[in-house]
């Protein structure tokens, strides 16, 4: 990430390992502005990172007419590092929108299977998957610091 | 004086910078604790209203016979967790920032079409919050910082299809790619990534150039980010030696960013004079 040359920028932290997503919104350089660096990403993950940040951007307080926040620094770094570290390429593009309250859900379809990963300003993380429109389960509650993003791209890969 | 040498450095309409960073960076001041942060905002907070905690950025020296500067290492005992406070003017333009070993200086757009106020405007305002901060550490008898390193940083933000058409056209922006008409068996790049370092002539210091796409967080566009890095050691903690140092720094900033990038990007794009 660069921490070498700048010794310190605002980005995130460095994720625990591969299978486990870190969120955190402390940066550790010297500028204050935040970029996502995406050399290393295919199309899909720079879309919706783009659209992620643009809507933080965007939307200022009571955007959607019903008193809503605007994207949080926590729900805008957790959207970002979810997408970086899903470790496929063969993964759809994800529909990208703002939900109220200040949030942000994402949404992928693959086959007969959906996956939506609602990222709440409360700093929790909630996965719905979906099989022909029934959703298989109520709401996965996850922690910030444990998910494991493998497993439940895989889940939608094998469709 | 910085503005003595000004004139002599190429001077541009529309840089690309989207933010600069002022670094002085000392010893640790032993137990200045998280009750300073909060006193020293008293002072200051009629001009820098807003107030933000984050975690402190590791101390990097620059290493003689290394390219790569020793960050040490976050990895230590302490009795209170480290921090490092932000004070945001009105503007959210400017900032500064404060951590046990380092004072920093920001300045960054933030919607995009805030004009450069030029590096000798910044290296005063630097200077006054640095009075400032060092008058503080005294009424409290803090020692006067130690300092070690001076660092200047530069982002620019290189937007796309302003002056060339993507990454096969790399040779448009950066100078020393060379031959961009040679037929070669590797198609057009679709991304690149880069690192250099040099060395400053008189091995107190070094520039760090990197180059990387990014989408830029403060409207979601993605751009190429190029960031220079001048980073070294001031011959002593006295003002003039530490000032003297970042201009230094500056000054490889700007000729590197000169020569670094074409001529032609330099005229048609960023305006230089």
């Amino acid at each position: 990430m660069g921490e070498k040359m700048t010794s310190a920028t605002t980005n995130w932290a460095t994720p625990a390992s591969v299978e486990l997503l870190y969120v955190s919104d402390e940066p550790r350089y010297v500028a204050s502005n935040r970029s996502v660096r995406v050399g290393g990403m295919n199309e899909w993950q720079r879309k919706a990172i783009g659209k992620v940040l643009e809507y933080k951007w965007q939307l200022n307080s009571n955007w959607d007419s019903y008193e809503s926040n605007p994207i949080s620094e926590w729900v805008t770094c957790a959207a970002t590092k979810l997408v970086e570290k899903v470790p496929f390429d063969n993964v759809p593009a994800p529909r990208v929108v703002p939900v109220s309250g200040g949030g942000i859900q994402m949404e992928w379809s693959k086959g007969h299977r959906d996956l939506e990963i609602y990222f709440r300003p409360d700093r929790t993380i909630e996965i719905l998957k979906i099989v022909d429109g029934v959703p298989l389960n109520d709401g996965e509650g996850l922690t910030s610091i444990n998910l494991g993003v493998e497993s439940i791209f895989s889940w939608l890969n094998a469709a | 004086m910085a503005g003595d040498a000004d004139a002599a450095l190429p001077d541009y309409a529309n840089p690309p910078v989207d933010e600069t960073a002022l670094s002085i960076q000392f010893s640790p001041i032993p137990n200045f604790g998280i009750q300073h942060y909060g006193l020293y905002w008293a002072k200051v907070r009629d001009e820098y209203p807003h107030f933000q905690v984050r975690t402190p950025v590791p101390s990097v020296t620059e290493q003689a016979e290394s390219p790569i500067p020793r960050i040490q290492l976050d990895l230590q005992v302490v009795e209170a967790p480290e921090v490092r406070c932000w004070y945001v003017d009105r503007s959210k333009n400017r900032l500064f920032q404060i951590q046990t070993d380092r004072f920093i200086y920001n300045w960054r757009r933030i919607n995009g079409n805030e004009p450069y106020p030029r590096y000798p405007k910044l290296r005063d305002s630097l200077a006054a919050e640095w009075r400032k901060f060092c008058d503080f550490l005294t009424s409290e008898n803090f020692p006067k910082p130690q300092v070690n390193q001076c660092e200047v940083t530069y982002v620019n933000h290189i937007e796309y299809d302003k002056g060339w058409n993507g990454y096969g056209e790399l040779h448009k922006v950066i100078a020393p790619f060379a031959e961009p008409g040679r037929k070669t068996f590797l198609p057009m790049p679709e991304r690149a990534n880069m690192e250099l370092h040099y060395r400053w002539r008189d091995d107190s210091g070094r520039l760090h150039i990197s180059l990387q796409p990014v989408i830029r967080g403060r409207d979601g566009k993605e751009v190429l980010q190029l960031t220079l890095v001048a980073r070294g050691a001031p011959k002593s903690s006295d003002d003039e030696s530490v000032f003297k140092c970042l201009d230094h720094g500056r000054e490889w900033i700007v000729k590197g960013f000169a020569d670094f990038t074409t001529e032609s990007m330099q005229r048609s794009i960023w305006g230089r004079k």
